[in-house]
């Protein structure tokens, strides 16, 4: 199928009308903070903003999640049951992170009931970034601002018009439906094109990553991860805002006679997420939750799933408190296991 | 920045030290980090100008906690900086003769969640300053602000820029930018309706996600454990759930009530640009103006939380 | 629900040494007051933390009373006037952000007042009636247990 158009004009006419099928998510802002939301009728979308304060996990994995009511009459299941959902305008860094997640979300023997009750109803839109920011860096790690993966529809921004490109047999299906839009011209698909060469090319060139895990490997006592820690606050600032962190907590809470059981997102970098009901905590120091999370995304989550855990979306490193720039953390490894001479 | 690397060189080797705190340069533009040093010989990489927004007497307490309290520590203080580590010494948390406070002056830091507030989402790649002004330049956007734009507000209506007690204290002291009179934001967000101030704060504090980083960033809060982490009994909820978090906050400002040195690193540090300084304002103002305390100043003074007077007023009880 | 046919729910924070006497004292002298408290005894005023006090409020009680011993009066010398000076900074925390002042309220009882313990009493759930339930800070009202 070929890719199609849609007027910058039209954008909202075709949402609304997404509106009456699909629950359709999509950057809004609110209280100066743009994050994945419902689109209600007459809201508008920012789709020209580079990057979203929040990753769109929550919207399959939310911050509190409720797994089940109980109360004198029973139990009660809380899957999801509404509409079809569409993610739309969601960013190639993003959209490539619940590829990550579902490594660990829908594993071949435990599929995680609450993340496929909404995913198997998504369709994925994901928005070409045409303006990478100075902290992103996912070309670092086998992605890039035109980036293809976990996109069902792939949009390009070209100036008066979005092109679509239909990447998945769903997305093909979906496009093929709508009327509204346009066959895309040569000169269009051209557009892309150069728009694709100018944001790969406006970011820096990355460093090679080929021995990061296997530097890994040989670095658990280095005092690198005293060098960092002893700056880390020890706030889920990056956690809570990466968009693939995974870590949760399970709560019950009850008055009267009923309750909810509840997930909620948890992260390595609080003291309590490994403290045992003995009172020993095997990560007592903020240098072994550091250690932690460093190492989970960039050593156990290659052995076990084969890539990298992290997206590069570039969040952490701008919004960390103390600047802790995951970026200089990688090359600093690189470095320290090279000067020993160990890859 | 060449004074500050020699005088601190100096101190290091003369006063022994076994660790100073100060600040380096950070990886992004207008972006600083905490640096703490061991030897003398990386004073060089220190620097302090208008991005260093952290309060390093927050990590006075870390250390201790990591190498118990005999270490000699120096640390870079700015104004709000000196104060924090009185009020922590005046609480016991460490020795006075184990701290040597080095004061620098302090002419305002930039808020990074103003300035990400400013920037709406771009990020830029250099800027250029000149006089009041600070041109901030992305990859194809320029934008002109005045300094006063990205200083943090408690900068703004700072009445301690220079360090009160110190040890010693690198160049000129510098006045207060006086921008903004104290509580003229508080006062007037007191004449609105009572209504209308709830639904204030709890717009603000919905957007929180308990990511606790206005807690970690403030040299106050340094409890072993927090109450929010106590489970037995578990006070209140871990979710998002907004009576949990407006709890979460109330309590954070009574804790640190007579105690808080105004320094702004809570809200510099929030991700969602909460204004977490008005509630914590108000409990300031009522602190100064019921016990005639203001936090950090000196080391006589009892602290207004720990201490009482048989005459209080108490007005409010039946 | 109108304002006469509301009977809120008033948590009360006695300390042992006077005010539950005083309390006692109102009882054996069959002084009449209403029947919306409920008491928690405590040691001293001084035990209260303010979290007490919200999680009261979280947990849908309509208002909270603390009371203690007059001034000069602790068991314990001074418990009172530190719980004076932490409860003068909550009420003014509460205030600002738009929590009715009547909500949470403070008094000091000896354990000779049993007449002043049932005034106390009537008066401060005259008070929360006049208010309403309590909507603010209620996690019924919008959590998830619902």
């Amino acid at each position: 199928m070929d890719t199609l158009k849609l007027q910058k004009g039209n954008l909202e006419n075709f949402l609304q009308k997404l509106g009456e099928e699909f629950a359709v998510f999509a950057p809004v802002m609110s209280d100066g903070i743009v994050s994945f939301l419902e689109l209600r009728p007459g809201q508008k979308s920012v789709l020209d903003f580079p990057r979203t304060h929040k990753p769109p996990k929550d919207i399959f994995y939310p911050q509190t999640e409720v797994m089940l009511r109980y109360g004198r009459d029973g139990l009660q299941s809380t899957e999801y049951k509404g509409k079809p959902i569409v993610l739309f305008g969601v960013r190639p860094c993003d959209a490539k992170s619940f590829i990550l997640l579902e490594r660990v979300f829908i594993e071949p023997k435990y599929k995680d009931p609450y993340w496929v009750a909404r995913r198997n109803k998504t369709l994925i839109f994901s928005l070409a970034c045409n303006d990478p920011l100075p902290s992103c860096f996912c070309n670092w790690l086998d992605g890039g601002p035109f980036n293809k993966t976990g996109s069902d529809i792939f949009i390009t921004d070209i100036d008066d018009d979005y092109l679509f490109e239909p990447i998945s047999e769903d997305g093909e299906r979906f496009l093929s439906g709508v009327d509204i839009l346009k066959e895309a011209t040569e000169k269009d698909i051209k557009k892309a094109k150069n728009a694709k060469e100018r944001a790969e090319s406006s970011m820096e060139k990355p460093p090679k990553l080929d021995s990061l895990k296997s530097s890994l490997d040989t670095l658990w006592d280095e005092t690198l991860w005293d060098e960092i820690s002893l700056r880390c606050l020890g706030c889920a600032v990056c956690t809570y805002s990466c968009p693939t962190c995974y870590c949760f907590d399970i709560q019950d809470e009850s008055r009267r006679g009923k309750g909810v059981r509840i997930r909620l997102w948890d992260s390595c970098m609080f003291p309590l997420f490994t403290k045992e009901g003995s009172g020993h905590n095997p990560r007592p120091l903020q240098k072994h939750r550091l250690r932690q999370r460093f190492m989970h995304k960039f050593n156990y989550f290659v052995e076990k799933q084969g890539e990298f855990g992290c997206v590069g979306c570039g969040r952490c490193v701008s919004l960390c408190p103390v600047n802790i720039d995951i970026r200089s953390f990688i090359t600093s490894v690189i470095q320290t296991a090279q000067g020993r001479g160990d890859t | 920045m060449k004074e500050l690397v020699e005088k601190i060189r100096k101190i290091f080797s003369d006063e022994k030290l076994e660790l100073l705190i100060g600040y380096t340069k950070g990886t992004l533009p207008l972006r600083s980090t905490p640096g703490l040093i061991e030897s003398a010989d990386e004073a060089d990489k220190l620097i302090f100008d208008f991005t260093c927004c952290n309060n390093l007497a927050k990590y006075l307490v870390d250390e201790k906690k990591r190498s118990g309290n005999t270490h000699r520590i120096g640390i870079i203080a700015k104004g709000c900086d000196a104060r924090a580590v009185v009020q922590l010494v005046m609480e016991g948390q460490f020795e006075r003769e184990n701290v040597v406070i080095i004061g620098v002056p302090c002419k305002g830091v930039i808020d990074p969640s103003k300035l990400r507030k400013k920037l709406n989402g771009k990020e830029i790649i250099k800027f250029k300053v000149n006089r009041d002004k600070i041109t901030l330049f992305g990859k194809n956007f320029e934008l002109e602000l005045n300094k006063n734009e990205l200083f943090s507000d408690s900068c703004l209506s700072c009445r301690y820029p220079n360090a009160v007690q110190y040890d010693y204290f690198i160049g000129e002291p510098s006045e207060p930018l006086g921008v903004r009179d104290e509580y003229a934001s508080v006062d007037e967000f007191e004449q609105k309706l009572p209504e209308k101030r709830w639904t204030y704060f709890e717009k603000e504090y919905s957007r929180c996600i308990r990511c606790y980083a206005c807690r970690n960033a403030c040299p106050m809060c340094y409890c072993e454990e927090c109450f929010v982490d106590r489970s037995t009994p578990q006070w209140i909820g871990k979710g998002n759930d907004l009576s949990d978090t407006i709890i979460f906050h109330i309590v954070r400002v009574l804790h640190t009530a007579g105690r808080c040195v105004d320094c702004g690193a809570c809200a510099a540090a929030c991700p969602l640009n909460i204004d977490i300084r008005m509630l914590g304002k108000r409990i300031e103002k009522e602190v100064i103006e019921r016990f005639g305390f203001t936090p950090g100043l000196d080391f006589e003074t009892e602290p207004a939380m720990a201490t009482f007077k048989e005459n209080d007023k108490e007005e409010f009880i039946m | 629900m109108k304002t006469k046919d509301f009977e809120p729910k008033i948590m009360t924070f006695l300390c042992n040494w006077c005010s539950y006497a005083g309390a006692d004292l109102a009882g054996v002298s069959r002084l009449q007051y209403p029947t919306n408290t409920r008491v928690i005894r405590v040691p001293c005023s001084g035990r209260i933390d303010p979290l007490f006090i919200l999680k009261c409020l979280q947990d849908g009680y309509d208002g909270v009373l603390i009371s203690g011993c007059h001034p000069g009066d602790c068991h314990y010398i001074s418990g009172n006037y530190v719980a004076r000076r932490r409860f003068a900074i909550l009420k003014t925390a509460l205030e600002f952000m738009g929590i009715e002042p009547g909500r949470v309220q403070f008094s000091w009882v000896s354990a000779g007042e049993g007449e002043k313990f049932s005034q106390v009493i009537s008066k401060v759930t005259e008070a929360v009636k006049v208010l309403g339930p309590m909507r603010k800070l209620v996690k019924a009202a919008n959590s998830l247990v619902g």
